[in-house]
């Protein structure tokens, strides 16, 4: 298989799979409640206005105009109204969405440079009891529930120490006195490009505990990766040549080794940075953190059905693509990817 | 976002086989402490009612009275709102957590399993479509797929277990394809085909019997990972409803006493942990005994 086709072959399967997780979500939104009208509408409305109801969402249409219809407006980008405040959900999931961002992309950079490290050294001398502690602790990493952690670092950090904010994107005084214009909606950037010192400050010491919680699962993955791609990687031929012709042992690994053992690190990296906004959810909640995992959290109090599936489809949606980008560039730059 | 780890493990394809598990033990100490772990929570589990000292609190009775009592010989982790006994409240909810945990990747299995027998066996278009439906599946990010039909659904055991069990399946196909593959090639299937033995009684009696093995292995390290998808879904407020002991529903009413009370969320949070952490530890360790790179060096 070349290149091109396996890339082709790659683009139609992402088509059938996102054509399949709508038609999943369809079947969720429309089958599942056994009255999606009478839940738009509210437990004491009159039937009357239940069929209304029915009629303006369509589905005293067949299922299979209705599932056309549900197509249609999501390639419009339009989700549909949430249930609780009757908001265009897509406004709102914009809106949402920087704050989630900003904490996903810090959890990915900590993955990276902590993560990756920490799997070469570990490979450097495996079983080692260096190994062993950081295997116990990263281990631990993907065990703890990120609800959990987060609230043992807002007692060491907040409550013992003092050290950093319990919770939210800025302080009071700050929203008062400073507050930021809102460009990008991330606040760490929009408060530099104005030079707003204060919320800058009071910005990064509020980003700190929920984007370290939230990087505590991929960074721990990443080094256990990145410690089974090296090692794989340090049997190999090359690498006893490399040896034999007296390459220090910190050249091998860095150099060398790392260089063909990363990738399978880096996918890693891209696809948890897709499932740190299900992680956000947890976080954000904790640290009432504005962004998409708060508006979710406030959906299931409130039974606000639209608005879950809205954010189920975005999140999962913008998964495949980000594998779907991650596996044309290793395409383009690793030949070894389209042998198989 | 618990699914990805199940990435790092790949296939073990029976390697496991022939080997001792006490040889295994004594060379990992930390495998065997993981075992010990897994040992307490069930036997705490199944002998909940024997052991905990209020084990009517630990059902779901309030005694007001009690409310807020810090950890002391009376009360070992202290009492929660409503004054329960919280190590009762733990044991009663260990069944829940094992329970959940024990049975999503059952049903994982008794979905997953024969799909990918199916898939490997068959080959062809019957494969590629099994295995897109995988891919539909694992699109989804386990947790929010989960919200959205246990929000349908209710807030039951049985909600929970469908709701989680939607994303699990598909990585037991995935496992067991492969395995499936290379038995088709053996003679002893070619001799049961060449007898005119209906392929669906070759899948049945002698595929899935041969590849259950390593990925019934897998599947047992991955009940962890399965707790801690549902303690997510009960923190949220869509697991076993009041008065169940749910550990992930535990540290969520405690969070709004976390700095006066800390016992309260704390010990529920440190079950979830620790029972967590056993069954992924045993996992890493059979990864690494079967793994060629680092096995060897041990051997």
């Amino acid at each position: 298989m070349n290149r091109f086709q396996y890339i082709l072959r790659r683009l139609i399967l992402s088509v059938i799979v996102l054509f399949g997780v709508v038609t999943i979500t369809f079947v969720v939104a429309r089958l599942i409640p056994s009255d999606p009208a009478r839940m738009m509408v509210g437990p004491r409305a009159k039937a009357e206005q239940v069929a209304r109801m029915r009629e303006e969402m369509g589905l005293d249409r067949p299922l299979h105009e209705q599932f056309i219809q549900y197509v249609g407006s999501l390639l419009r980008f339009d989700f549909g109204v949430s249930f609780s405040n009757r908001l265009e959900i897509s406004t709102q999931l914009k809106q949402f969405l920087p704050a989630t961002l900003e904490l996903v992309f810090i959890s990915v950079f900590l993955a990276v440079i902590i993560g990756i490290p920490l799997g070469v050294i570990t490979s450097a001398r495996p079983n080692s009891w260096l190994d062993q502690i950081i295997r116990v602790v990263t281990i631990s990493g993907v065990s703890v529930p990120t609800f959990f952690l987060a609230l043992i670092l807002q007692i060491i950090f907040f409550q013992q120490l003092g050290w950093l904010p319990l919770a939210g994107r800025l302080s009071r005084d700050i929203v008062l006195y400073n507050p930021v214009e809102v460009q990008t909606g991330f606040y760490l950037i929009d408060t530099l490009i104005t030079g707003n010192w204060p919320a800058f400050g009071s910005a990064l010491v509020h980003v700190i505990l929920p984007a370290l919680t939230l990087a505590v699962y991929p960074i721990s993955l990443v080094a256990r990766v990145t410690r089974a791609s090296m090692l794989e990687v340090l049997s190999e031929n090359f690498i006893r040549s490399a040896r034999a012709s007296g390459l220090p042992e910190w050249m091998i690994l860095s150099q060398l080794a790392l260089k063909n053992a990363v990738s399978p690190a880096l996918t890693l990296v891209a696809l948890s940075a897709a499932y740190s906004i299900t992680g956000a959810f947890l976080v954000e909640t904790v640290f009432v953190w504005p962004g998409i995992g708060q508006f979710a959290f406030t959906a299931v109090e409130s039974v606000d059905f639209p608005v879950i599936l809205a954010i189920t489809l975005v999140v999962t949606i913008s998964y495949i693509l980000i594998n779907l980008l991650v596996d044309v560039i290793q395409a383009m730059l690793d030949p070894r990817v389209t042998l198989d | 976002m618990a699914s990805i780890g199940k990435r790092w493990f790949g296939d073990i394809a029976g390697k496991l086989e022939g080997k001792k598990p006490l040889k295994f033990f004594r060379r990992d100490p930390l495998a065997a402490i993981a075992v010990l772990i897994i040992l307490a929570v069930f036997i705490g589990a199944i002998f909940a009612p024997m052991i905990a000292p209020y084990p009517d609190q630990g059902a779901g009775i309030p005694v007001i009275a009690n409310k807020f009592k810090p950890p002391s010989r009376e009360f070992l982790m202290g009492t929660d709102y409503l004054g329960r006994d919280i190590f009762s409240r733990i044991l009663y909810g260990a069944r829940i957590s094992l329970a959940m945990g024990v049975s999503i990747v059952a049903l994982g299995l008794i979905i997953g399993l024969p799909l990918g027998a199916i898939a490997g066996y068959f080959g062809g278009w019957t494969d590629e479509f099994i295995m897109r439906l995988t891919d539909v599946f694992l699109a989804f990010p386990p947790l929010l797929l989960a919200i959205a039909v246990s929000l349908s659904l209710g807030r039951s055991f049985t909600s929970n277990l469908i709701a989680i069990s939607v994303t699990w399946w598909p990585w037991y196909t995935r496992m067991a394809r492969p395995l499936a593959l290379s038995i088709r090639e053996r003679q002893y299937i070619d001799a049961a085909k060449s007898m005119g033995i209906n392929d669906w009684v070759i899948i049945i009696r002698h595929v899935i019997p041969n590849i259950a093995g390593p990925v019934l292995v897998e599947a047992t390290t991955e009940i962890g990972l399965a707790i801690l998808t549902a303690a997510g879904l009960s923190f949220i407020g869509l697991g076993m409803p009041p008065p169940a002991a749910d550990w992930g529903e535990m540290v969520a009413s405690g969070r709004l006493y976390i700095f006066q009370q800390w016992w309260f969320a704390t010990f529920p949070g440190l079950a979830i942990l620790l029972t967590a952490l056993a069954f992924n530890l045993l996992g890493d360790s059979v990864h690494e005994h079967t793994n060629p790179y680092t096995s060897g060096k041990r051997e």
